[in-house]
């Protein structure tokens, strides 16, 4: 067994420590330039760069490229954690996997109009396409009145409208992560930010997101891993920030612009949610 | 004779030019985005030449201004394919369905009126034709237009398949009745299929499935049944048009609140694999969903499959047996998923799928196993070659 050289203890999410003491073992079920995807039964671990901070369900790597490269993992390959590391195939990431130091949470500003529709230009402007705003203008599986209506009946406080609608936008549209569960990704992230900093989140977002936990299953088991994730408040680093800074903490193009480099139109899809979920608490 | 084929979409003209009846084809091209002020695309290939030209962010706003694209490459002096616009003797178009119409007409005004008569039942197909027709009309005005329709090859549907159980008043008043679609595939289907077996008497079903899907029953070469109805929203699920449905469940919706604009939306718009999915309208992203776990994308696949198993053995009770099933269109030729669930179904009839040679499929290909006793090919059905040719039988008796 060839063992991949670590010098340095790796940061993991709750889940990521969680299968590591559980001994479990699974499989390598996509490989990508920037993440390791394996599952244990129906949970995700993803191995990614440390720029993408907290994942929940992952082990942030200094090196992901270089692992991977190293590692020369092929989809089907087993994955156990041991006492040496995490074996992957006939190799060992041999690892300490420890929580991550979060920093304090900036203040930040009420929301205002000016800063979400300054938000909103700026992911427009960056060339946003594809994805969810494609599902909407053809109103793809009733993508527009989806999107529409879950805002509509969110601020209406119709819980059950409003949860009709979200899980209509499950797994709707193309690729890893679809459009629908990243919008939701955003939709959810946003209001968990808003009601950690105390503001008003409308009540009916958590019946909303009871019934989209209890559909996860009309998607894929990765996105499923992101958007349940999301739901059950646990912390996303890049997407925690992004939303933060929509609410008025610091500069928002640095975290907005990380976001938007994710996937094909996957960051966009976040936004656009996390934008819209800014409106619905304005 | 030189005889030009065009395919019109919603927003895409696709352009054949052929030499008949030796079926040579001078030059392909393609525009899509019909209906773009800035961005849309247009590839135009000298098939003589290999040369291709390929332009995007183009304006064409309107048909015309597609077809003036094509036209004007086809009189290229460097393309060397025409000196003269009249040397396209006729226009073939693969129409779909006109009211009282059901082969291959001259597109005169009686004809296009038909058409309109029909705008209700086929507006996705027939809108665009319309529009693209009336363009030619006037560019071309020394063609002859032909209208070679969709449901010319179906004509031979017995009647106790063709009708359905409404009040005989209906089909003679209005014409309510199965006419079938997709004609020019499963004639061609038809017409080759005794070129690779040999055989002149067969029993076969043609599937063509695509963005578009239907079964057609083929008896010596001759339609005997198939998928499609009345319109082209009914048989198997499509891409996002809902198939076979009950009737009643119009009214009961629209006691339900709803209006007829939004089910007809809803039938023809987000029903079929993207309304059961909720993924997408292209089967490929459902099978990629459905193999990520995505348990709605996979009951997508499981009912166009059940759909699919259905007709095959209805008409083969039908016909009393079956030599051959075909696949063709962009999920039959491409989908080998779909194939192996179909053919593995079908293992009660003595169909038996070569696994290795349904996963190496390049184009036309038989893909049974030794020993099935019903031969499976996938099929490269070339529906403008199947106009071309009607055109060029059309214009010699007119």
């Amino acid at each position: 067994m060839n063992t991949v050289s670590n010098t340095k203890p790796l940061t993991a999410g709750s889940i990521a420590r969680r299968l590591c003491n559980a001994s479990a073992a699974g499989e390598v079920c996509g490989v990508f330039s920037h993440a390791v995807y394996c599952t244990f039964g129906d949970e995700v671990l993803l191995l990614h760069g440390k720029e993408w901070g907290e994942v929940p369900f992952g082990i942030a790597l200094d090196d992901i490229v270089a692992f991977r490269a190293a590692l020369a993992a092929e989809v089907g390959d087993t994955v156990a954690f041991t006492e040496r590391g995490l074996r992957i195939g006939a190799q060992l990431l041999a690892c300490t996997l420890t929580a991550p130091e979060r920093p304090a949470a900036e203040r930040f500003a009420l929301p205002g109009a000016e800063r979400i529709a300054a938000v909103e230009s700026y992911v427009h402007t960056s060339g946003a396409q594809g994805g969810i705003l494609d599902c909407i203008a053809q109103n793809r599986a009733h993508a527009a009145e989806s999107v529409e209506t879950l805002s509509e009946a969110l601020r209406e406080g119709d819980a059950e409208r409003a949860a009709a609608a979200a899980v209509r936008l499950i797994g709707l549209g193309r690729g890893l992560t679809p459009s629908g569960d990243d919008y939701l990704c955003g939709f959810f992230t946003l209001l968990a930010a808003a009601k950690e900093h105390g503001m008003n989140v409308p009540s009916a977002a958590n019946a909303c997101a009871d019934a989209v936990l209890a559909n996860l299953d009309r998607t894929s088991r990765i996105s499923a891993a992101y958007l349940g994730n999301a739901l059950r408040g646990e912390h996303f680093t890049v997407y925690d920030r992004a939303a933060r800074a929509l609410l008025g903490a610091g500069d928002f193009t640095q975290h907005c612009a990380f976001v938007l480099r994710m996937g094909a139109s996957s960051g966009t899809d976040t936004l656009c949610g996390a934008i819209a979920a800014a409106k619905v608490i304005l | 004779m030189k005889i030009l084929v065009c395919n019109v979409g919603s927003t895409s003209l696709k352009f054949k030019l052929y030499e008949m009846p030796e079926k040579k084809v001078y030059a392909t091209a393609k525009v899509e985005r019909v209906g773009s002020e800035t961005d849309a695309i247009y590839s135009f290939t000298n098939v003589a030449t290999g040369e291709k030209i390929e332009k995007d962010h183009l304006a064409v706003p309107k048909y015309k201004d597609g077809i003036a694209l094509f036209l004007s490459d086809l009189l290229d002096k460097k393309q060397g394919i025409l000196d003269d616009i009249k040397e396209i003797s006729a226009v073939g178009f693969k129409t779909v369905l006109a009211k009282g119409h059901h082969g291959v007409f001259e597109l005169n005004e009686e004809v296009l009126g038909a058409m309109r008569d029909y705008l209700f039942i086929a507006p996705a197909h027939n809108r665009p034709y319309l529009d693209a027709i009336g363009e030619f009309q006037a560019m071309l005005p020394d063609a002859l237009l032909v209208g070679s329709f969709e449901t010319a090859f179906h004509k031979t549907i017995p009647m106790e398949r063709r009708l359905y159980a409404v009040p005989y008043e209906w089909y003679e008043q209005y014409g309510i009745q199965r006419f079938g679609f997709h004609g020019h595939s499963h004639e061609y289907t038809a017409r080759h299929l005794p070129e690779l077996t040999g055989k002149t008497s067969f029993k076969a079903v043609s599937c063509h499935l695509g963005g578009s899907s239907s079964l057609c029953a083929i008896e010596d070469g001759k339609s005997v049944d198939c998928s499609f109805g009345f319109t082209p929203q009914t048989g198997l699920p499509h891409a996002a048009r809902v198939g076979d449905i009950d009737a009643y469940v119009v009214p009961f919706l629209i006691n339900e609140g709803l209006s007829m604009d939004e089910i007809t939306t809803a039938f023809s718009k987000n029903g079929g694999l993207l309304g059961i999915s909720g993924v997408d309208s292209d089967l490929r992203f459902i099978e990629e969903a459905a193999n990520g776990g995505n348990a709605r994308a996979k009951l997508a696949i499981d009912m166009l499959v059940a759909s699919i198993v259905k007709y095959i053995g209805s008409f083969y009770a039908e016909m009393g047996g079956l030599d051959y099933i075909t696949f063709a269109g962009g999920i039959g030729e491409n989908s080998k998923t779909i194939r192996k669930m179909v053919c593995e179904k079908l293992g009660c009839f003595g169909v038996k799928l070569d696994e290795e040679k349904n996963n190496n499929v390049h184009g036309e290909c038989e893909i049974s196993a030794a020993d099935s006793k019903v031969k499976i090919y996938t099929i490269a059905t070339d529906e403008e070659q199947m106009v071309a040719m009607k055109t060029y039988e059309y214009s010699l008796e007119h």
